[in-house]
């Protein structure tokens, strides 16, 4: 029997973010988040590599978006099995990634990278993105503390 | 996973060895910074992919971080490949360089 992460959320704050994570998903369903190149030996390969990448990606998000389900949104509590460990938390980095280079395209890296960006000058829809932003990193945070205490 | 067949078909005898003098040798794969990807993550994916000790992928982790590039692996092109499909998996931004010094 494969082992389960268990972790909590505050509901209260996940909700408001929810319509935004999920615009964001659907926008990935073409295009890789990366900015990586195949490598340039042979195009039917390079062809069959970004295919793979792009189905591998899919993957990542759907196993993402399934758990920000109904369970999470009410009690915050959410449970992933082991095997799904890798593709949530490449999810995250997917998300987090195309919200560096839409919503929050304007900022600073170092400014985001150390959550120096002060809520009280941006947009609404910056505001939410950066919740967003910071919600899949900490939950990169608390599932890898879990895997690798 | 893409599997990785070089010269496939029947490309004619020139090709082969044109081919085989390009990809020979030693080739480094080579991961670049990037502004989202967290430390633990990073460190964490040269562990998985790599089979990397905690203190060897914290090394790379953070020459990624302040120099904005670390080799991470080399050897011949075939897994070198391999590796960086694993690492784009993972959303790293990796490229091939052919290690000029092994030539």
């Amino acid at each position: 029997m494969s082992r389960q992460l268990e972790f909590r959320l505050d509901p209260e704050a996940v909700r408001p973010l929810v319509f935004h994570f999920r615009s964001l998903v659907d926008s990935l369903k073409d295009d890789l988040v990366a900015d990586n190149e195949p490598p340039a030996s042979d195009q039917v390969m390079s062809e069959v590599w970004l295919e793979d990448l792009l189905e591998s990606q899919k993957k990542d998000i759907t196993a993402l978006n399934e758990l920000f389900n109904n369970e999470l949104l009410d009690t915050g509590r959410a449970t992933v099995n082991e095997e799904d460990v890798d593709l949530i938390l490449r999810g995250c980095t997917a998300l987090r990634l195309v919200l560096r280079e839409s919503t929050l395209s304007r900022f600073e890296d170092e400014h985001l990278e150390i959550g120096e960006v002060e809520v009280g000058k941006i947009t609404a829809e910056e505001e939410i993105g950066y919740g967003v932003y910071i919600l899949l990193a900490s939950l990169q945070e608390l599932i890898i503390s879990q895997l690798d205490p | 996973m893409v599997s990785f067949i070089e010269g496939g078909g029947t490309a004619a005898p020139e090709t082969v060895v044109e081919s085989e003098t390009v990809l020979s040798g030693i080739w480094d794969v080579v991961v670049l910074n990037d502004p989202v990807n967290l430390m633990s993550y990073v460190t964490m994916v040269f562990k998985r992919v790599l089979g990397m000790e905690q203190s060897e992928a914290e090394q790379h982790m953070m020459e990624v971080h302040e120099l904005g590039r670390s080799v991470v692996w080399a050897g011949d092109r075939e897994k070198a490949e391999a590796y960086q499909y694993q690492l784009q998996e993972w959303h790293l931004t990796v490229i091939l360089e052919k290690n000029e010094s092994s030539a």
